[in-house]
């Protein structure tokens, strides 16, 4: 019988996982020019190739004795590498991701790195860390700021069985989205953002989305799709409960999905929430109003506030916030719940500089802001939307 | 006087420890307390390539760092390090240590660029830490970069420089010679090097004497200057001329500091001598150097020279020194944007500075200066600007203001306006304005070429169809205003030129009439603020403005009146593109509305228009052939020559009165022309002609020249 794409992806990626472990052997016997290290490093090399020409990056997390390769568990590997696994615990290597571009000389520089740090675990992350300069294509080291995520991958399909098909399949469709943004984005992107803006608030009102649990169990995945997922259903969440038109409603969700758009004109940008940042990083930060705004009103059917909201989503109500402004703008109303929805989604989940908060931390920060940053009747409305979802049991 | 870290007047070493460049040995050793800071500082952004912002290694460094900073600050409001090629530059002395840290530092800042680091007094560790971050991201030459990103880090007590490195030793040099006596030059590279408004410095009793010497002796200021600038000038290679006015204004800011410290009598006499002696510097220089320095953010109330001399400067001097600011430096560069500043700080309401322009547009008009027109405008349209942003900004605070205590006492109809107000936001009209001024921001910030290339056209487009879109539903007034924020913003645009091109393209001729009409409609005045968008629309589409602001200046009687300036102004800066809607007048123009449109000819001064006065030389009107041969003669046209050689050498057997005064000012033009085929002609009438002619030839040729 003809096995499907997702089981023939899984069993790729279990193939990859153990082709590194074989190298990883292999080195720790022989020297990488050894007719066994290279049949197992090119074996390696190999899938890496293959998965990168078709994606941008490849993560590989190791946490505790789980190993999920993007997205999906492979539990049957913790049986098959518990003491690997031990090791790479010790020296805190919780993530490994490959960026395209890598090469079979820069992936042997990183696997003699491991090996004798497996050996050897003392001030493993710190040796890492120094030597992430020489490795543009690797990035290797903990998951940001040591967290785990609240609810387990078990406890979140129990929570959401209704949702979890759909959720799924809009992450997919939301990596899609932003994997390969060089300009303004094609017909087919457009359909994919408005198909998943769509379907998302489709879900929150038959309920198969509910916003408790991403108001309240929001797990610390800095993960940009499921940012953008959180911002679109919070939006959506803020603009029923002050009752706007069905079709406003539609175009906030769309807004809030494509808010952050400009960050992703630059591959490296989805490193940009675990990672030091360079300079140009940065500049790219503070610049992604502008780009993502450029690059929506260069694209043909994209609606007016959609391009409104990526530009002025960092605005503060009183006029400041970025891009700076000689005089305040006269703030839309979707961009001002964006702005609300985006920060209490970025505060829940971790960033480089701060751990994520918890819902009531979260909430008190962001009231001290209200009638600053944020319009004070909008937040009003956030707020009593977070209260009726608190005591909705 | 080398740097001390606990009281600013001793030296750290004894004299006879002493290791400074005017000792034979070049540099004093750097004291501990520096040391630790240069390692501390360049652990921290070792640590900050290697950690996140949130890591505790990181934290701990920049902690241990902001400690080492304050320390070092001990007793003083700043601390200024500049980054020579092998040493430090600490209060006018320079440094170095064996420590292996030292190198890696100077290395380090020399890889960025960064010539020098001040440290304010109220630095927080969020902005050091923010500081250090920028530092570790940095690549080799990004040095620009960092400067820039502080403000947006909102790191606000601690600044960069970007200076050539052989500013350094240039300075040493020049201090050298201001000390011929062979004390100690430091406290001269200090008054240079310095930025402006930081503490107090350490003088003797000597060096007090010169410095009061100063401020009674222009002549020996004068020279001061002239030998820092010719030093920086010729031993420092590309110094631009901004560089340049920045180092002399810094020294005149601290020799302003010092001698306040002697005095209100010393100080009071120094802005006139200094004055004098800017005049005396090259042109342009003084225009940098006043513009070099920031006004305190505490509305020109510090204690500053350059304040000083701008409160008291002669309104035309100041105006003046703004327009070649904006002329020279452009209306984004730090020189104008001081000086502006400065400029808003004096003159409050800003109508009397919009007064004040308009006088000297009008008289450079009245005068035949077409050149500085656009200036004029420029600067008129930019004064108007800062004042409705102001405006604004008021209003909108307030707004703020009113809504917050309207919740806290629960009005909830004003709730309930908020809230249709926020839904007003979602109107597709609303959302239009707010589109295009969106495009607007877009255009004007920094883009790439590539990006200038994937974004220029369809923004512009997009904005093209807004614009249209607006005239299509009869709102004039609205395009012309979008057009006036398009005219302000566009020297920002990425490829301007391409850009005005595609602008030019959106609206017809007609549109641009209706768009006139409209504006017009509503001017009562004429001022600046009803202006303002007339002149932006004229100026974005000068040829298809032509012929209507001709008509409308050909229907005005009084040339006194606001309208007539006005339009005469705007006429005669559209000069050059009112070749052909000109031309279209002249043939089509009544008797009467003749002369008028030769008057403007004559008004505006435009080479161009010479060819199409031609054909009205056979007028059969004398006193409007008159009036064209005395316009050629002012257009100082070198092409009409040969048709003014015509009227002179008319041989008819009798010539009337009319004709004889018309060879007359024909004689007088061709002298104004000036040029060699004008005084060939002039020449031959004078040796061969006879009469009143011959005599008038003659006298025009002996005549001394203006500028003579």
């Amino acid at each position: 019988m003809e096995r499907n794409p997702k089981e023939k992806l899984r069993d790729f990626c279990k193939e990859l996982v153990l082709a590194l472990v074989a190298s990883v052997r292999s080195l720790s016997l022989y020297p990488p020019e050894h007719p066994e290290s290279k049949k197992k490093l090119e074996g390696l090399m190999k899938r890496l190739d293959l998965y990168l020409s078709q994606r941008p990056t490849l993560t590989l997390l190791l946490l505790g004795n789980e190993v999920i390769v993007e997205d999906m568990p492979l539990p049957e590997l913790t049986k098959l590498l518990p003491k690997l696994l031990q090791r790479l615990d010790a020296i805190h290597l919780e993530r490994i991701l490959f960026r395209r571009g890598l090469n079979a000389e820069e992936l042997i520089g990183f696997l003699q790195l491991l090996v004798p740090l497996l050996q050897e675990p003392k001030d493993g992350e710190v040796v890492l860390a120094k030597n992430q300069d020489r490795l543009p294509h690797i990035l290797a080291g903990r998951m940001p700021l040591e967290s785990k995520p609240q609810i387990s991958y078990e406890q979140f399909v129990d929570v959401l069985k209704l949702a979890r098909q759909s959720m799924l399949s809009i992450s997919a469709q939301l990596k899609e989205l932003f994997s390969d943004v060089e300009g303004p984005l094609p017909a087919e992107k457009v359909s994919l953002a408005k198909g998943a803006a769509e379907t998302i608030h489709k879900m929150i009102k038959a309920k198969e989305l509910p916003l408790k649990i991403l108001i309240a169990q929001r797990s610390p995945d800095p993960s940009p799709y499921v940012h953008a997922l959180n911002v679109c259903a919070l939006s959506i969440g803020i603009a029923e409960q002050i009752a706007l038109e069905r079709e406003w409603v539609q175009e906030i969700a769309l807004g809030a999905i494509l808010h952050d758009i400009g960050l992703y004109l630059c591959p490296t940008a989805f490193l940009s929430t675990t990672a030091v940042l360079t300079l140009d990083e940065k500049t790219r930060y503070w610049d992604h109003p502008v780009r993502g705004a450029e690059l929506l009103l260069a694209t043909p059917g994209i609606p007016e506030l959609v391009t409104i909201m990526a530009y002025e989503h960092h605005l503060h109500y009183d006029g400041k916030g970025f891009p700076a402004q000689q005089r305040p703008r006269e703030l839309n109303l979707g961009s001002m719940i964006a702005a609300i929805t985006d920060t209490y989604d970025n505060l829940r989940r971790d960033r480089p500089e701060q751990k994520a908060l918890s819902m009531a931390e979260t909430l008190n920060t962001m009231n001290q802001r209200a009638g600053k940053d944020f319009h004070p009747l909008l937040f009003k409305a956030f707020r009593d939307l977070v209260k009726a979802q608190a005591s909705n049991q | 006087m080398p740097y001390s870290s606990a009281i600013g007047v001793a030296a750290f070493l004894s004299p006879g420890e002493r290791m400074g460049p005017d000792q034979g040995k070049a540099y004093y050793p750097l004291p501990s307390n520096m040391q630790d800071l240069v390692a501390a500082l360049i652990r921290t952004v070792k640590a900050g390539k290697l950690y996140t912002s949130g890591h505790e290694l990181f934290r701990q460094n920049v902690e241990k760092l902001n400690g080492q900073v304050h320390e070092a600050m001990e007793g003083r409001d700043f601390l200024f390090l500049g980054i020579a090629k092998d040493a430090l530059f600490l209060e006018g002395s320079f440094y170095q240590s064996k420590d292996v840290h030292f190198r890696g530092f100077l290395d380090f800042f020399h890889s960025l660029g960064i010539s020098h680091i001040l440290f304010e007094k109220n630095l927080s560790v969020r902005e050091l830490e923010s500081f250090v971050e920028c530092l570790a991201g940095a690549k080799q030459g990004q040095g620009d970069e960092v400067v820039a990103a502080l403000p947006r880090e909102n790191v606000k007590h601690l600044s960069l420089g970007i200076i050539n490195y052989s500013v350094f030793s240039t300075v040493h040099a020049v201090a050298a010679r201001l000390s011929p006596s062979g004390d100690d030059p430091a406290i001269w590279r200090q008054l240079i090097l310095q930025p402006a408004g930081f503490g107090s410095f350490n003088l003797d009793l000597e060096r007090v004497k010169t410095i009061a010497s100063l401020s009674e002796d222009p002549e020996a200021l004068k020279r001061m200057l002239l030998q820092i600038d010719q030093e920086m000038k010729t031993q420092v290679q590309d110094i631009s001329p901004a560089q340049r006015g920045a180092l002399l204004a810094n020294f005149l800011e601290n020799l302003g500091h010092v001698l306040a410290a002697m005095g209100r009598e010393k100080i009071q006499q120094f802005p006139p001598r200094v004055e004098a002696a800017l005049e005396s510097l090259e042109p342009g220089l003084m225009t940098e150097i006043l513009g070099s320095i920031a006004p305190s953010p505490g509305h020109g109330a510090e204690q500053s020279l350059i304040q000083d001399m701008i409160t008291v400067m002669p309104d035309q001097k100041l105006i003046y020194l703004l327009l070649e600011a904006l002329q020279y430096s452009g209306p984004n560069s730090t020189c104008f944007t001081h000086l502006f500043k400065r400029a808003v700080l004096r003159y409050k309401p800003a109508t009397v500075f919009l007064d004040l322009i308009r006088v000297e547009m009008n008289r450079a008009t009245q005068q035949r200066r077409p050149d500085s027109l656009n200036q004029w405008q420029h600067l008129e349209q930019l004064v108007l600007r800062h004042r409705e942003t102001e405006e604004f900004n008021a209003q909108y605070q307030e707004a703020i203001e009113n809504l917050a205590t309207s919740l806290k006492i629960q009005k909830p109809m004003i709730e309930q306006e908020e809230m249709a107000r926020l839904g007003r936001t979602l109107d597709p009209e609303f959302l239009n304005l707010s589109k295009a001024r969106l495009i607007l921001d877009l255009l004007s910030h920094s883009h790439s070429s590539k990006e200038a290339d994937l974004f220029l056209l369809p923004l512009l487009t997009s904005m093209g169809d807004t614009v249209k879109g607006l005239l299509s539903q009869q709102r004039p007034r609205l395009v012309g205003n979008l057009l006036r924020q398009i005219f302000l913003y566009l020297n920002r645009f990425p490829k301007e030129k391409v850009a005005r091109e595609i602008i030019y393209l959106w609206l017809r001729a007609e549109d641009v009439r209706g768009v006139l009409e409209g504006l017009m409609e509503k001017c009562r005045t004429y001022s600046p603020q009803e202006t303002a968008a007339l002149t932006a629309v004229c100026r974005l589409y000068p040829e298809k403005a032509g012929a209507h602001l001709v008509e409308f200046f050909l229907s005005l009687d009084d040339p006194d009146s606001p309208p007539y300036q006005w339009a005469l102004t705007t006429l005669a800066s559209l000069a050059p593109q009112l070749v052909r809607p000109l031309d279209q007048q002249f043939q089509r123009a009544s008797e009467p509305s003749l002369s008028r449109l030769i008057e403007l000819v004559d008004l505006i001064m435009d080479e161009q228009m010479a060819p199409i006065l031609e054909g009205l030389l056979d007028h059969r009107d004398y006193s409007i052939r008159s009036l064209v041969v005395k316009t050629l003669g002012h257009l100082k046209s070198g092409s009409s020559v040969d048709r003014l050689q015509g009227i002179l050498l008319d041989r008819s057997w009798i010539t009337g009165r009319k004709m004889k005064s018309l060879q007359m000012d024909a004689a007088r033009a061709l002298a104004e022309i000036g040029t060699v085929e004008a005084k060939g002609v002039l020449h031959q009438i004078a040796r061969e002609g006879s009469g009143d002619i011959q005599a008038l030839c003659r006298e025009l040729l002996n005549a001394p020249k203006d500028d003579q």
